[in-house]
């Protein structure tokens, strides 16, 4: 019997979940809601001053964000810790092995420094947190709704989410990227890219992941298929071309006000246009 | 449990609605020369040495000549050259557009060995990208210099290198009517020049092994046409066979073990392979027109050649058994002496149209036509091993009665760098050898 009313109570619960918030695949992406702020570690940094300083910034801009983001009554935010930054030590030794080779015969020794190993988003505890303090309360109002004391009012609980609910779509409808601004970013990105003619081969786009300042300033730009990019010279190639042209047009011309979009953003590069 | 399914759903819900970053397509760009940085490279002391000049000259010349690339010339340096051990101070290049830069040092060892040093950097990453250490005798810094410019042109462009590369071809001199035809060899740069045969017999269309560092070429011995093979490595010639009736190059297969030619006989002309080890000649095309200059596809599995066969010097593609002719060239003029790119993408081939002759590239199917060259008389293109720059010969034309002179070229296939290839004489028929192991 209260099996049977466990698997009714989750069959409806089920139905309600959909009713209220719809699919979840159709719903559109509440980008203020899942904000994760970062905390870069710069790829090829050398000074740690200059990175000190930009991660500052990234922290104190992100600090200012969550203070807004800030939901009533969640518990406070823990402080977060930085995470310091790495310096490359392969590219401050330069290590090299020699070979002696015979005369005829010239074998080489070729020291690849390949880039480092893929950026890691360092996990936001404190958002978390927050998204599960807020999942949990209506988790609980529906269960104290339906089986236990209905303590508190459904009808005024649902009324308010989905108040909350058309705010944030409101929200995050203003912060859609226009074609114009996408335009203006893709004309500029196109100017500075001078590709390799042999990309004219490569049936692979080169995607590469932004990381961004407020100012349009490109913090960090990764290179998302690592392995294929240490597999074929040809995507190597391209993608460091790519890589080049989006560090030679930094800053980039962002639109204003819309920096939750472009904080972090995927760029495409297809070759195809080498072949006419 | 209940909690555990609520956590679960809600868990999968909010995993979904993190919906992706925007995305951004960037579909054109250039394809423009790499502006680069060869600095001189230091010796031990940090000094530059004539040395150390040398060799980032020839690296220069080589990436420069390549046409994908654009030196800064070397009085427009503010940085003195550095070791590559020592990370370089990029802001230095930076203001130059410079996107790349090659440090490197030498250092002297003993028994006439010098160990060379380079290292490539990315400018606007400010990374370093590769590196290589090498020792060897000092006689041989030239072809250190095009290893390194091997190792840069691959990692800069993805695409093999092709300078530690050779270049056979005929040297001629002499009045027009007793022109004087010697084999020659020689860097892919024109240095190290070498000739092979002395001048006594008239010598033509050498050819390189693709896989070994053996030429074939064809020799009028007593009038009559000998193909021959010669191999560098031991100096040792062999005579294949006697072919009266030969009117244009042996070539080699891919994999080397035969090769493949046009013959004569009886007023037809056609194509046929030769096993070198045997000496098995094998018939492929059999028919009244003048099918000539047979070149394989990479894979063995396809032959390109010319032929009359349609009205006009034409040209056509079939298997390796001589099945499924088919026309691929249909633009205006006649089209001659195709050979196909060590790549298998492209084929080039000498076209003639209102006087004047053309080197140009066609893609397998006869689509995309690209004219590269033309002149007077442009003719005899061949492939660098790369597939990426063709080389050939340009007669420039007669004044007063007195044959034009006949140089090399070569050109990459975008067609953006034409390059005259010094020589001693005049030159003509040049081949490309494969890289040298």
């Amino acid at each position: 019997m209260a099996l049977s009313s466990i698997l009714s109570l989750g069959l409806h619960l089920t139905i309600f979940l959909l009713v209220y918030y719809g699919l979840p695949f159709s719903k559109i992406n509440d980008r203020k809601e899942t904000t994760i702020p970062l905390i870069f570690e710069e790829e090829l940094e050398v000074s740690n001053k200059t990175n000190q300083k930009k991660n500052e910034n990234l922290v104190k801009s992100q600090k200012k964000k969550q203070n807004n983001n800030k939901i009533k009554n969640s518990p406070k935010p823990k402080p977060k810790k930085l995470i310091s930054e790495k310096v490359d030590k392969n590219t401050e030794k330069l290590p090299l092995k020699p070979i002696i080779k015979p005369k005829q015969k010239i074998k080489k020794t070729v020291e690849k420094n390949i880039d480092k190993k893929p950026f890691k988003r360092p996990v936001n505890k404190i958002k978390r947190k927050n998204r599960s303090s807020s999942s949990e309360a209506i988790l609980r109002n529906l269960a104290e709704a339906n089986v236990i004391n209905q303590k508190k009012d459904i009808v005024n609980q649902i009324k308010e989410s989905l108040k909350n609910q058309n705010q944030n779509l409101n929200v995050t409808e203003e912060k859609k990227a226009t074609a114009t601004e996408i335009d203006i970013l893709r004309n500029h990105v196109r100017q500075c890219w001078n590709a390799p003619y042999a990309a004219n081969e490569l049936n692979k786009i080169i995607n590469l992941k932004i990381f961004t300042n407020p100012d349009g300033s490109v913090v960090n730009v990764e290179i998302i298929d690592v392995a294929f990019y240490k597999k074929d010279p040809v995507y190597r190639a391209a993608a460091d071309s790519a890589r080049r042209a989006v560090k030679d047009c930094s800053p980039l011309p962002l639109p204003k006000n819309k920096y939750d979009l472009f904080k972090i953003f995927t760029f495409n590069f297809d070759t195809s246009f080498i072949n006419g | 449990m209940f909690k555990l399914i609520i956590s679960i759903y809600l868990f999968l819900f909010i995993s979904v609605s993190n919906a992706k970053d925007l995305e951004i397509d960037i579909n054109s760009g250039q394809v423009e020369p790499l502006p680069i940085a060869i600095a001189d490279f230091t010796d031990r002391l940090g000094e530059v040495s004539s040395l150390g000049r040398s060799i980032s000259n020839v690296i220069t010349n080589n990436l420069v000549g390549s046409g994908q690339f654009k030196a800064l010339e070397t009085a427009a340096f503010i940085a003195p050259p550095t070791s590559p051990s020592v990370r370089p101070n990029f802001t230095d290049w930076k203001p130059f557009g410079i996107k790349a830069l090659v440090t490197g040092a030498i250092k002297t060892e003993n028994n006439n060995k010098i160990e060379v040093e380079f290292r490539l950097w990315d400018v606007v990453s400010e990374t370093d990208m590769i590196g290589l250490r090498l020792t060897v005798d000092k006689a041989s810094w030239r072809r250190v210099s095009h290893i390194i410019s091997d190792v840069t042109f691959e990692r800069l462009t993805g695409d093999k290198g092709y300078f530690d590369t050779r270049v056979v071809y005929i040297s001629e001199s002499g009045p027009s009517n007793a022109r004087k035809k010697r084999l020659a060899i020689m860097d892919q740069d024109g240095e190290n020049h070498q000739f092979l045969t002395n001048g006594n017999f008239l010598v033509l269309t050498p050819r390189f092994s693709p896989n070994t560092q053996e030429i074939t070429y064809l020799a009028y011995y007593n009038n009559e046409p000998r193909v021959y093979i010669l191999n560098l490595l031991t100096g040792e010639q062999e005579m294949l066979g006697s072919f009266p009736g030969m009117t244009f190059a042996p070539r080699f297969s891919p994999d080397g073990s035969s090769i493949i030619m046009s013959y004569s006989n009886n007023g037809v002309t056609d194509i046929y392979t030769m096993n070198i080890k045997n000496q098995n000649v094998k018939r492929i095309t059999n028919s009244p027109s003048i099918d000539t200059s047979p070149s394989f596809s990479p894979n063995g599995k396809q032959i390109v050649f010319n032929s009359d066969r349609g009205g006009t010097q034409q040209l056509y593609v079939m298997d390796e058994k001589g099945r499924g002719v088919k026309r691929i060239s249909f633009g205006k003029g006649r089209y001659a002496t195709p050979v196909w790119s060590p790549k298998g993408d492209l084929i080039s081939f000498t076209k003639m149209y209102k006087g004047l002759f053309y080197v140009g590239v066609m893609k397998p199917d006869g689509s995309g036509e690209r004219l590269l060259a033309k002149g007077y008389l442009v003719e005899g293109p061949t492939w660098a091993p790369n597939g990426r720059v063709l080389m050939y010969f340009k007669q420039n034309k007669p004044k007063n009665e007195k044959a034009g002179q006949v140089n090399l070229y070569k050109i990459d296939v975008t067609g953006f760098k034409e390059l005259k290839i010094i020589t001693p004489a005049d030159a003509s028929d040049p081949a490309w050898s494969p890289i040298i192991p």
